[in-house]
């Protein structure tokens, strides 16, 4: 019975190892690259493995090189600022805001959440230039706070429509008892609706802190000062010079795709709790 | 512990510009430490009554009085009042003793008082062993339990359950239910009982409050209920399996009333009181109340001849359905005597206990002395 299922599965498995190979072959040739010198590149036969192995490429990121003009530490620590602040404030406000959706009637409340799902319709670069003009006016221009507020005005929408629909799915009951039992709406909330709602809320978080992480147009245009890029502009620095810089482009990308990797895998188990059970599947 | 007095409470919902009666005025006074079952098919409103009474919703008129305070409108923690719900609603973050403790926690009962209510609430339910396990490491029947002593711990003045047994298995069922009886005896408050199931509302309470369609259409105990119900509805509704019923014209006769059948078979006589003019009515009969006996030869008054159609064997009794003409009726029979199907018998409604129903109220009336048949 299982063997025939598992024969029945091969067409499948076919179809999924190929789009895994799809996926990874450039991921793998990435960073095989970052492991080799620069010349290694141009050679004429192909080597699947670097040749020669070298880890120089990482080396260097752990300084600025004043000469190329690029500093990946800096730009670590300012993606790193701006992407957790933007995940802790789009929760704080996102988790309150769907809750309330979720549990109470108000006037306005239809016209709200579909405001809310309206703005997130429009192509973001619709955002782009009045953003910038706010920025300009409150003379947040190369801060974090431009980056923080932009990524906020994309992400929460999102975040909003997902927790309401994992809140939805929470009996009400739960919150009944605890008020029954003493407890004030807000201690409800907090203390007996939170807890069930966890796999939600760390899906949601995990969706803001890839979205802001990746983000380069809005970067691209709040901030023009190089102390201050994030790591998608720091990238491009790398194209800065005549001949582009594989080696330190290829080094980097990986080194920037470390902390989502890491992120992913120790959450990953609520993630995949949101998948099976949340909001995410209808 | 306390007397909760429901004063014309009703509710009105507004749906589509339409309104939907969903309970209609209603009084009611449940005594101190009473156990009163609210008992009705689904859709009756027993669940909005409840759900007024916790205050989950709020009423369209009527008071609600708790020892004569007025909490029609008051918060949900302002009544004191404890619910268990349909399904638990166990707080899934928290361990057994982190749920019983909740209730003691909110209401500031101090730490040390607290851990060794929870303990005696544990060995009263027998929950000691799990007290340090989640819900979801719980069976159905724990997870009652955990409601239950969730609910009791901090002694509320209402204990409120909505259908908490329905999502147990028959025989789990049984065994809370002893349990729930045992624990209103130990722990006495005053209690609301939610159920569709009759068998539950006769067993547990001292008063039932039968519903149907937004209305109370008895309020009685248990035994009345069974032995006296106001309408058809109750008739019907109570009692498994249900009451045989059979439209009768009433003709009078010998200062009594002749109840015949439709084939024109005269079922019984009966006195009402006070009398009713001869017209139409029903004539109820439960299947544990109707004689039968074999017959061979031609049926003889008070005697309905009938056919039997199918057997129904239960195991500790056995259910005959049979035909009187065109109409059939469900036997109970209790001795063990053997039928076989295609069989005829005769059949009779002894008079003490056949229940009249005149424009679908019931008609207290007593047996008369059978009149000459003349049919």
């Amino acid at each position: 019975m299982s063997g025939r299922r598992w024969i029945r599965a091969i067409p499948a498995k076919i179809a999924l190892a190929f789009y895994l190979l799809f996926a990874l072959v450039p991921f793998a040739w990435m960073a095989t690259a970052s492991l080799e010198p620069q010349t290694a590149l141009y050679r004429r036969h192909v080597s699947y493995l670097p040749n020669p192995f070298t880890l120089a490429n990482y080396a260097a990121l752990l300084r600025a090189n004043p000469i190329a003009g690029t500093d990946f530490p800096r730009y670590f620590l300012n993606s790193l600022i701006v992407v957790c602040c933007t995940v802790v404030l789009s929760l704080l406000i996102a988790v309150p805001a769907a809750y309330g959706f979720s549990r109470y009637r108000f006037i306005g409340k239809s016209t709200l959440l579909y405001g809310i799902l309206l703005q997130s319709l429009f192509p973001l670069v619709n955002f782009l230039i009045p953003l910038y003009i706010v920025m300009q006016e409150l003379g947040l221009l190369d801060t974090y706070p431009s980056l923080i507020i932009a990524y906020l005005t994309f992400s929460m929408p999102l975040n909003i429509w997902i927790l309401k629909s994992f809140f939805d799915g929470i009996p009400v009951d739960m919150e009944m008892s605890a008020r029954l039992d003493g407890a004030g709406s807000f201690r409800a909330f907090v203390e007996i609706a939170i807890p069930p709602a966890v796999p939600g809320i760390v899906a949601t978080a995990i969706f803001t802190f890839i979205l802001a992480w990746d983000e380069y147009l809005y970067a691209l245009t709040m901030i023009s000062n190089s102390a201050m890029r994030t790591l998608p502009l720091g990238i491009f620095a790398y194209f800065s010079e005549g001949v582009p810089n594989w080696s330190g482009l290829t080094a980097t990308a990986i080194a920037m795709s470390i902390p989502v990797i890491v992120v992913f895998l120790v959450l990953q188990k609520y993630f995949i709790a949101a998948l099976s059970k949340g909001a995410l599947k209808y | 512990m306390a007397e909760i007095a429901l004063a014309g409470i009703c509710k009105t919902y507004v749906a589509r510009r339409r309104e939907v009666r969903a309970l209609a005025p209603l009084d009611l006074t449940i005594r101190d430490g009473e156990f009163v079952t609210v008992l009705g098919p689904s859709g009756s409103g027993k669940t909005t009554l409840l759900s007024l009474i916790v205050g989950t919703i709020a009423p369209s008129g009527g008071r609600i009085l708790v020892d004569g305070a007025d909490v029609t409108y008051a918060d949900l923690r302002a009544r004191d009042m404890a619910m268990v719900f349909q399904n638990y609603a166990l707080y899934p973050a928290k361990t057994v003793r982190g749920n019983l403790d909740f209730p003691l926690r909110m209401r500031g009962v101090a730490r040390a008082e607290r851990a060794p209510r929870v303990d005696a609430m544990a060995r009263l339910l027998g929950l000691t062993e799990l007290l340090d396990q989640y819900p979801r490491q719980l069976s159905g029947g724990q997870q009652q339990r955990v409601a239950l002593g969730r609910a009791l711990i901090r002694r509320p003045k209402l204990f409120l359950m909505d259908e908490p047994l329905s999502n147990l298995d028959a025989k789990l069922r049984l065994q809370m239910r002893t349990e729930i009886k045992r624990l209103h005896r130990e722990v006495p408050v005053t209690t609301v009982y939610v159920t569709h199931d009759q068998i539950e509302a006769m067993s547990l309470s001292d008063r039932v409050v039968v519903m149907n369609q937004g209305h109370v259409v008895q309020v009685d105990t248990p035994e009345a209920i069974y032995n006296r119900p106001a309408d058809l509805f109750v008739a019907g509704f109570v009692g498994a399996p249900a009451m045989n019923m059979f439209r009768v014209s009433l003709r009078s006769a010998g200062g009594g009333l002749v109840c015949r059948l439709d084939g024109g078979s005269a079922a019984a006589s009966l006195r009402p009181h006070p009398p009713v003019a001869a017209g139409n009515g029903v004539l109820g009969i439960r299947p544990k109340h109707v004689e039968w006996q074999t017959q061979a030869g031609p049926v003889e008054p008070p005697w309905l001849g009938g056919v039997v159609r199918e057997i129904d064997d239960t195991g500790d009794d056995r259910l005959i359905y049979a035909d009187i003409g065109q109409e059939p009726v469900t036997i109970l029979e209790t001795r063990h005597r053997s039928v076989a199907v295609g069989e005829p018998i005769a059949i009779r409604f002894p008079e003490p206990s056949v229940h009249l129903f005149v424009d679908g109220r019931r008609v207290e009336a007593a047996p008369a002395p059978a009149p000459a048949d003349t049919a």
